[in-house]
């Protein structure tokens, strides 16, 4: 097992009032497999994804169960040992690519990242050859141009395979898409989950897809957890799901999916 | 018909263009301060011999002194001066002004620039020091020390310390300014407490502006990326953080350069240099024009200058000032 | 730098709150000072009396005498009253005019707005105190040309402010349906937009004010301004100076007072707009 939550649970302690965003949550996801989660906002999902990547801020916040990666405890793990699997075993890519890539950096310098802090035996011709190769693989074929470029010169899809780009490039075991679609237009987004299905098949990375969409889960993944106001409410197959959901809140977002009648 | 379009060619470029306005601005402020001047009630020859001096003597002095030639001829004869920098005829002393400026100018650039230095070198450490705590109890103290400098007029801190220093600890002599022309080291070692005077409230506020845009920019999106990606704090800010918020600080930093060049009118008061300011306040005094003509002229250069260099470093930091 | 991107919002009001309430105890403080200063000081403020020459600051005279044997805390109090008055003269002249040309340029824009505020951004740049200086040598020196001469130099900051509030308030739907329904220009300026962008104004004005406590100061200490015997904080530190090795509490106070003048009105100005956002 390549992840495994354990009866994860989340509490902010920000404004005085405890505050629990995720309760209980369990699941698991073996190596090259895809897992869906699907919640509308605030349901928990993100922070979950959050959590699992380590980025939720250490203070102000309690954390209970376990987040087993490869069977390490994500959640107890030291921050310097955290850091080694960030980036590496562990990437994610987020909403906005906009906001999400730094804006006074090169692309190449955002795409190399990792590999620099994770790759030191690379030279900067190897960290460069792979940058480009990456930025190929993910179908930016203008790649010595895109390596040079900002990101406000890119368009909203472009900047979502850089994201991709980045992230990829150490190998990790596992991405974490947090609703990497929402912010691209329709045709963009069946590029980038097409882009996504590949590479899980051709790099074996196992991915976590966090969505709203149930239609764009049914399209990428095979299994699928439901949650709604930070609980599991639904868990099992896509198939499953859809012929026989349980939950109502199942049913709704169900009901939601526009259909294509043929 | 070639010059037109040769113009045209070079307009096309951003930064001969920006290069272009910022000699029209200089010409256009160089017009406002002769213009301001002329307007003044009182002839400059009368002020200059007294006003129970007799006519045919200040006939004569206005012809001396040009002043008989009509307003444009004399604002492009004093142009033209500008450019082979001959600023004219200082009327108190009868030396050119460009001799007299050029003796003092050492000591306010040389001034200007140590407490530019104090700033930039004091002021980047301790607000990435004041962000690393952010919220702590080192940060609320630091706070409360910052708003307290902000808050110093620099003549006050210079007079405390010439107190402190000089009476207290002994550590220097009030007044006892070395000319640079003396002894290099003893000149600067001389305007350390001065450059300090300038520095500390400037210094206060670059912390306050550097330490919210790094918690600005530390709340943006493109640092969870970095943080994904396992960078250490310390990465996350030197390569990511600190460059996005350098911006606002640059172009206060372009227009600190012009108030401490104001300001060490007042510290050379203060500590008795004999600087830039003192000149400007003699000047003022004894209706002397071209001399302050001439210094404010000087300082408009440099405000228009940082202003431009303050502007081709942001558009090198961040390249999408560079499109508009 | 915190990890944390949950930005604390209930601690940051607590501490513009306790901003807001020590700058408005300073500043009441010195605006009280500065009130019953037009009535009583402790002592005349121009009496002067040799066997106190230099006192030291004790019981009698809290911020001892100086060089003539005058009490020093009647004269703080009076250049309290002095440098505030010169200061709220030169903050409301910068202001009115500041707010009629950066309204009326944010508000039609074009080229008359393009070259004004070229020229203002110039002027912006320049350093007020130099600005004063430079009218204060067309005009002369006096308490009346130096409040003018500031006034004018900070017409440029409000200016600035003004305009870009007002271009984006301009921009704003309710100004178009303002139009719509028939509103003039100026009474779309003044009294539709011009409301909106006071908590915006306010803050600049107490740091518009600071910035002329401290000209003033800075002036008054470089002998323009207002003329003795009349009692002024800045000239108050220049004549300290040359006694400052004999008698430090001479220069120590009035710049205190200076400082915590400024330091009042920083922290409310602080307080009200990190209360606003």
């Amino acid at each position: 097992m390549l992840l495994e939550v354990r009866d994860l649970s989340i509490e902010f302690h920000d404004h005085g009032i405890p505050e629990r965003v995720v309760e209980h949550v369990s699941f698991s996801l073996d190596s090259g497999e895809i897992l869906g989660i699907v919640g509308e906002s605030g349901s928990g999902k993100s922070m979950t994804a959050l959590a699992i990547a380590g980025l939720l801020p250490r203070k102000k916040m309690n954390k209970e169960g376990s987040i087993l990666f490869e069977g390490e405890d994500v959640l107890t793990m030291e921050r310097k040992d955290l850091r080694l699997l960030q980036g590496d075993e562990i990437c994610m890519i987020f909403q906005e690519p906009m906001t999400a890539l730094n804006p006074t950096m090169r692309i190449g310098r955002q795409v190399e990242e990792a590999l620099r802090v994770h790759h030191s035996e690379l030279d900067a011709a190897a960290r460069k050859e792979r940058a480009l190769r990456w930025l190929e693989n993910v179908g930016l074929n203008d790649s010595e141009r895109v390596y040079v470029s900002y990101p406000h010169e890119l368009s909203g899809g472009m900047r979502q395979r850089v994201m991709i780009a980045a992230a990829m490039v150490g190998g990790p075991k596992l991405l974490i898409a947090d609703e990497p679609t929402t912010a691209l237009d329709v045709t963009v987004q069946a590029q980038v989950i097409s882009l996504l299905k590949r590479l899980n098949k051709e790099e074996r990375v196992a991915i976590l897809f966090i969505s709203h969409d149930l239609s764009l889960i049914q399209q990428i993944s095979t299994d699928v957890c439901v949650m709604q106001k930070g609980r599991i409410v639904e868990q099992g197959s896509v198939e499953h799901i859809f012929e026989r959901p349980e939950n109502d809140y199942t049913k709704r977002l169900i009901a939601a999916v526009p259909r294509v009648e043929l | 018909m070639f010059r037109i379009w040769l113009l045209c060619m070079l307009l096309k470029n951003k930064i001969l263009r920006k290069i272009f306005a910022c000699l029209l601005t200089l010409l256009a402020a160089s017009f406002a301060v002769f213009a301001a001047f002329e307007i003044i009630p009182g002839d400059a020859a009368v002020s200059r011999l007294g006003s129970n001096a007799s006519e045919s003597a200040v006939a004569a002095l206005r012809v001396e002194m040009g002043l008989d030639k009509p307003f444009l001829l004399r604002y492009f004869l004093w142009l033209g001066g500008l450019f082979r920098l001959d600023l004219g005829t200082s009327y108190s002393y009868g030396i050119p002004v460009s001799e007299m400026l050029l003796d003092k100018l050492p000591i306010t650039l040389c001034l200007t620039l140590m407490s530019m230095a104090v700033t930039v070198a004091v002021s980047v450490p301790l607000s990435i020091f004041y962000a690393k705590y952010a919220r702590s109890r080192i940060d609320r103290t630091g706070y409360v020390g910052n708003q307290l400098l902000m808050a110093v007029p620099s003549f006050f801190l210079g007079i405390i310390m010439t107190w402190v220093f000089g009476s207290i600890l002994r550590w220097f002599t009030p007044g006892g300014y070395v000319s640079y022309k003396k002894s290099f080291g003893g000149f600067l070692s001389y305007l350390i407490l001065p450059s300090l005077a300038i520095a500390i409230p400037k210094c206060a506020m670059s912390v306050k502006l550097l330490r919210s845009a790094i918690l600005t920019e530390a709340d943006k999106e493109y640092v969870r990326t970095a943080y994904s990606r396992g960078l250490s704090t310390m990465e996350v800010l030197y390569r990511h953080v600190l460059k996005n918020a350098m911006i606002p600080l640059v172009t206060f930093w372009s227009m600190a350069v012009a108030d401490m060049v104001a300001g060490s009118i007042v510290i050379e008061q203060v500590f008795n240099i004999p600087g830039l300011g003192r000149i400007l306040l003699t000047s003022i005094a004894n209706r002397d024009y071209p001399v302050v003509e001439a210094v404010i002229m000087l300082i408009a250069a440099v405000v228009v200058i940082m202003n431009y260099a303050a502007d081709l470093i942001c558009r090198r930091i961040d390249p999408r000032i560079r499109e508009r | 730098m915190p990890q944390d991107r949950s930005e604390d919002k209930g601690e940051m009001k607590k501490y513009a709150n306790f901003n807001f309430i020590c700058g408005a105890v300073i500043c009441s403080l010195m605006v009280l000072m500065a009130l019953v200063s037009c009535f009583y000081t402790p002592y005349p403020s121009t009496a002067m009396d040799a066997s106190l020459k230099f006192a030291r600051p004790g019981l009698m005279h809290i911020m001892g005498c100086d060089n003539y044997g005058r009490d020093i805390f009647s004269r703080v109090m009076e250049g309290i009253r002095n440098t505030s008055l010169i200061a709220l003269l030169t903050v409301f002249i910068g202001t009115l005019a500041g707010v009629i040309v950066g309204a009326v340029c944010g508000y039609f824009g074009g080229l008359p707005d393009e070259i004004l505020m070229r020229i203002n951004d110039l002027l912006f740049s320049f350093p007020s105190i130099l600005l004063a200086l430079v009218i204060i040598s067309l005009t002369g020196t006096g308490t009346l040309n130096v409040t003018l001469a500031l006034g004018l130099a900070f017409i440029p900051s409000f200016a600035r402010i003004v305009r870009s509030e007002v271009r984006k308030q301009a921009a704003l739907d309710y100004v178009q349906s303002a139009r719509i329904l028939g509103a003039g220009h100026f009474r779309v300026i003044f009294a539709h937009i011009l409301p909106n962008i006071v908590p915006v104004l306010l803050s600049s004005v107490m740091i518009g004010f600071n910035n002329a406590v401290l000209a003033e100061a800075g002036l008054s200490y470089l002998g323009i301004g207002v003329q003795p015997p009349e009692a002024s904080l800045g000239r108050m530190l220049s004549e300290a100076q040359s006694y400052l090795f004999t008698a430090p509490w001479y220069a120590v106070f009035p710049g205190l007072v200076i400082m915590l003048m400024v330091l009042g009105f920083a922290l409310l100005a602080e307080g009200m707009s990190e209360g606003n956002g």
